[in-house]
């Protein structure tokens, strides 16, 4: 029975406002992204609706509602999966904090409708409906039959998100699926250069209007709920009433079936009850005593190989916990992907700019130790911060905190020393300057050895908060740091120092090779890394202490929540 | 001497402990926990007010106070997380400011809000941990074993802990700050969340540790809790401490007719607290 009490609704609506109101001034970083969104983004979806426009009215038949096919067929995937991404930033489409409130589901339903509404992305969307009816209005009744379309499908697009929602509750709220679709958004934003790339070279290609025009998505996309509002739209503009309202039927009660099976998921999961574990009893009285003697027992007993005693066990160990932590944690997974992600666009790039002289053998000489330089840079200039919360553990241990650092910066120059020779040997066998192999590591080493130095120093006196992340593309602005536009641009600052701390290493492996001395290797590329290696043990060493006397302040900025 | 099934004879054990950098054990005339003027202002606020206090070693010591009376903001600066703004903190004779890092190498914490790396098994938590106080690697495993065993979280030692319990991870937590055989354990609110077996496991570890030397400092609202454990107690009001002693010596300060009181009814009456009734009327 359809049961709706206005006023609940309106309540609940009120709620949604309310937390859509309060997610700007409770975080003040979000009134920032969303000027961006609303900065780029409309533009964005403003420029899409107007090349969509453009293409349905003046394409040539029947390309033009092949681009619509496509257009709607991308809306609806899209609000089918992105609902799913932002789970946990959008508290109104989380139904499991209404269901202590005897709501219908009725009301929960028709609540969440309008909640949609308070969507930004939804401000988007419906420009590219607007699009879809002013490009589609040949005459006043073709553009009352789009109208009519297009709100069944914004019923269906609605419908069908909140379906998914519904039926994936219990797996959206799970670690697991929290984990993975941080992972999947860092990919899905590192992905845009080379999606745009493609694409750029698909349009560019001057082939793209007669793939269109040959082109037959419609074939297989009208038996979709989008092709079928799509189909109804194309045959009204043909004139083929009929067709056109068999389809407008077809597609209403494809939208009440979504509905019904949304009402009918929601209802089991207001009925099925959660299932907890119980709990296990088990009495160990003697292992208590065991473990009792453990902790109480004294004097402690020393003992261990050379590595313990001169400290090199706790800086592998810190060392492992980061690795552990660098594959475990998908924030700090999706910032390694995104460091691998810049020598990934080194290799790359040149394939996707062949008019670029990436054979010559300064693309070699560069591209290595600069890619590895920033991708070290990216894991090391918030060190401390990247610990967030578990940081204040690390500082409750009795670690030498030049220790701490050693591990921490054993961890990050693996990686870079990884990255630094799978870069510099594939460069090599693209451009074939074996003989600058060596070279070029010598100076990866000596730079990685100066970045981390200069991070070690940034990590101590500049540290960020890091924000625990959660998902959805609001969230994703920065993973390694979130500490406002200060410290942004301080970390901007440190980028810039520690390219000018860099610049002996640069001059020692380019100046030979600009002037045509390479003899100079000889000398300049050994006095590099020892400048490397110097430069980071006395940093370390100065600033090691430093970081002890600044426990509290350093907790107070990075582990506050 | 107790020493470890497997461990080296006493003799030995006091020459390599010599060698070892975390092996400084504290005076050992000092008093366990010893706060002297202890201050911590908040902008306006003074959260802590010139807060003294000794512990003496063994001693089962419960610090109590209402919601926002300075707890946890004592406890973060006796451990050294939070700096005093003036005010000196000794733990086993160690300044907790100057010589942190021998300072936390005698004390176990669990702090109130858990800060534990969730991205590690519970078992390889308890393993860096022991490394990170310098425990010999071979003493690890088997400590850890054992404080898995009877913290009844050996079928789930090789879980993340970020796909722990509430419970589960008070008791990770506890096990890491054990793993050391500190001198003073600092446990801020460790039987919130906790079902009552666990409570019990715990309860039984920290009783017997105070019967072996180990110093327990802990902040609780359970008054049942303190009132069994505590062999003093201590208790906090807007950042000053407003009474401590023993139970007894509570009740015989209490006048008149609380003499037989309860620790709960004690502390209402120190904090000043009223029963406020409201009028809920309509609930009937």
């Amino acid at each position: 029975m359809l049961v709706i009490h206005p006023d609940k609704i309106r309540w609940l609506f009120w709620l949604r406002w309310k937390l859509f109101l309060r997610g700007f001034t409770r975080e003040k970083s979000r009134i920032i992204s969303t000027i961006f969104m609303v900065v780029f983004g409309f533009p964005l979806f403003a420029g899409i609706a107007l090349v969509t426009y453009i293409a349905y009215r003046f394409l040539p038949a029947p390309a033009n509602a092949e681009i619509l096919f496509l257009v709607l067929t991308v809306v609806y995937l899209l609000w089918m999966a992105l609902p799913l991404l932002e789970f946990t930033v959008n508290e109104g489409l989380d139904v499991s904090k209404l269901l202590l409130f005897p709501l219908t589901r009725s009301e929960l339903m028709v609540s969440l409708l309008f909640s949609t509404l308070l969507d930004i992305p939804m401000l988007g969307l419906i420009l590219v409906f607007i699009a879809v009816v002013a490009g589609w209005a040949s005459s006043l009744p073709v553009a009352l039959l789009t109208l009519a379309a297009v709100v069944i499908f914004y019923m269906q697009v609605v419908g069908i998100s909140q379906l998914v929602l519904a039926a994936l509750m219990s797996t959206l709220q799970s670690r697991r699926f929290r984990d993975l679709s941080i992972i999947l958004i860092a990919l899905f934003s590192m992905s845009c250069y080379l999606i745009q790339q493609l694409l750029l070279r698909g349009i560019g290609t001057g082939d793209f209007v007669t793939n269109i025009e040959r082109a037959r998505f419609s074939l297989y996309l009208q038996w979709t709920p989008p092709g079928m509002t799509a189909s109804a739209i194309q045959q009204a503009s043909l004139g083929n009433w009929g067709a056109s309202f068999a389809w407008l039927g077809v597609s209403l009660v494809t939208a009440a079936l979504v509905l019904y099976l949304w009402a009918r998921v929601l209802e089991r999961s207001l009925s099925t009850p959660e299932v907890g574990g119980a709990v296990r009893v088990r009495q160990r009285k003697a292992s208590r005593a065991a473990a009792v003697e453990a902790a109480a027992t004294r004097p402690r007993v020393a003992g261990g190989g050379i590595l313990e005693r001169i400290g090199l066990t706790q800086v592998f160990v810190i060392a492992i916990k980061e690795w552990k932590y660098f594959w475990r944690d998908p924030q700090l997974k999706a910032m390694l992907l995104s460091s691998l992600y810049i020598v990934i666009i080194f290799l790359v790039g040149p394939f996707l700019n062949p008019g670029d002289s990436f054979n010559s053998l300064g693309f070699l000489s560069f591209s290595a130790p600069l890619a590895v330089f920033f991708s070290v840079f990216t894991l090391s200039y918030n060190t401390l911060g990247m610990e967030r919360q578990s940081l204040t553990t690390l500082f409750l241990f009795p670690v030498k905190p030049l220790r701490i650092l050693l591990g921490k910066n054993l961890a990050v120059a693996v990686i870079g020393i990884v990255e630094l020779l799978i870069l510099s040997l594939a460069s090599a066998a693209l451009s074939h300057g074996w003989p600058l192999v060596l070279p070029v590591l010598a100076m990866g080493l000596a730079g990685i050895g100066v970045v981390i130095g200069c991070g070690n120093v940034s990590s101590v006196f500049l540290p960020q908060r890091m924000r625990q992340m959660q998902r959805g593309f609001q969230a994703t602005g920065s993973s390694s740091g979130n500490a406002g536009c200060i410290r942004g641009l301080m970390s901007f600052l440190m980028l810039g120092v520690s390219l000018v701390v860099l610049s002996p290493v640069i001059v020692a492996l380019f100046f030979p090779l600009y002037f045509h001395i390479r003899w100079v290797w000889v000398f300049s590329i050994p006095a590099a890394l020892l400048y490397g290696i110097v430069f980071h043990q006395l940093v370390t060493w100065l600033v090691a202490p430093r970081m002890l006397a600044r426990v509290p302040e350093i907790l107070e900025i990075t582990t506050r929540e | 001497m107790t020493t470890f099934p497997g461990e080296a004879n006493a003799s030995a054990t006091t020459n390599q402990a010599l060698q070892h950098p975390h092996m400084e054990a504290s005076s050992s005339n000092a008093p366990a926990v010893m706060a002297r003027d202890l201050v911590r202002v908040f902008g306006q606020k003074m959260a802590v007010n010139h807060l003294n206090l000794t512990v003496q070693r063994g001693e089962f010591y419960g610090f109590l106070g209402p919601n926002g009376a300075g707890k946890s903001t004592t406890i973060k600066m006796m451990v050294g997380l939070l700096r005093p703004t003036s005010g000196s903190v000794w733990v086993g004779g160690v300044d907790v400011w100057k010589d942190p890092i021998r300072a936390h190498s005698l004390m176990g914490v669990l702090p109130e809000v858990l800060n534990i790396y969730e991205r590690l098994s519970g078992r390889e938590f308890l393993v860096f941990a022991g490394h990170m106080y310098g425990v010999p690697a071979g003493d690890i495993r088997r400590r850890a074993e054992d404080l898995l065993q009877v913290l009844t979280l050996i079928d789930d030692a090789d879980k993340l802990i970020v796909d722990y319990s509430v419970g589960m991870r008070k008791k990770i937590a506890l096990a890491a700050a054990l793993i050391h055989r500190p001198e003073v354990i600092f446990l801020d609110e460790p039987f919130e969340g906790i079902d009552p077996i666990s409570s019990r496991v715990i309860r039984d570890i920290l009783r017997e540790l105070t019967q072996r030397g180990t110093t327990v400092f802990f902040s609780s609202h359970i008054m049942e809790v303190v009132e069994r454990l505590c062999t003093r107690v201590g208790i906090i009001n807007q950042g000053t401490l407003v009474a401590e002693g023993t139970l007894q010596e509570l009740r015989e300060r209490a006048s008149g007719e609380e003499k037989d009181a309860t620790l709960e009814d004690l502390f209402l009456n120190i904090v000043g607290a009223r029963s406020e009734h409201q009028n809920l009327s309509w609930l009937e």
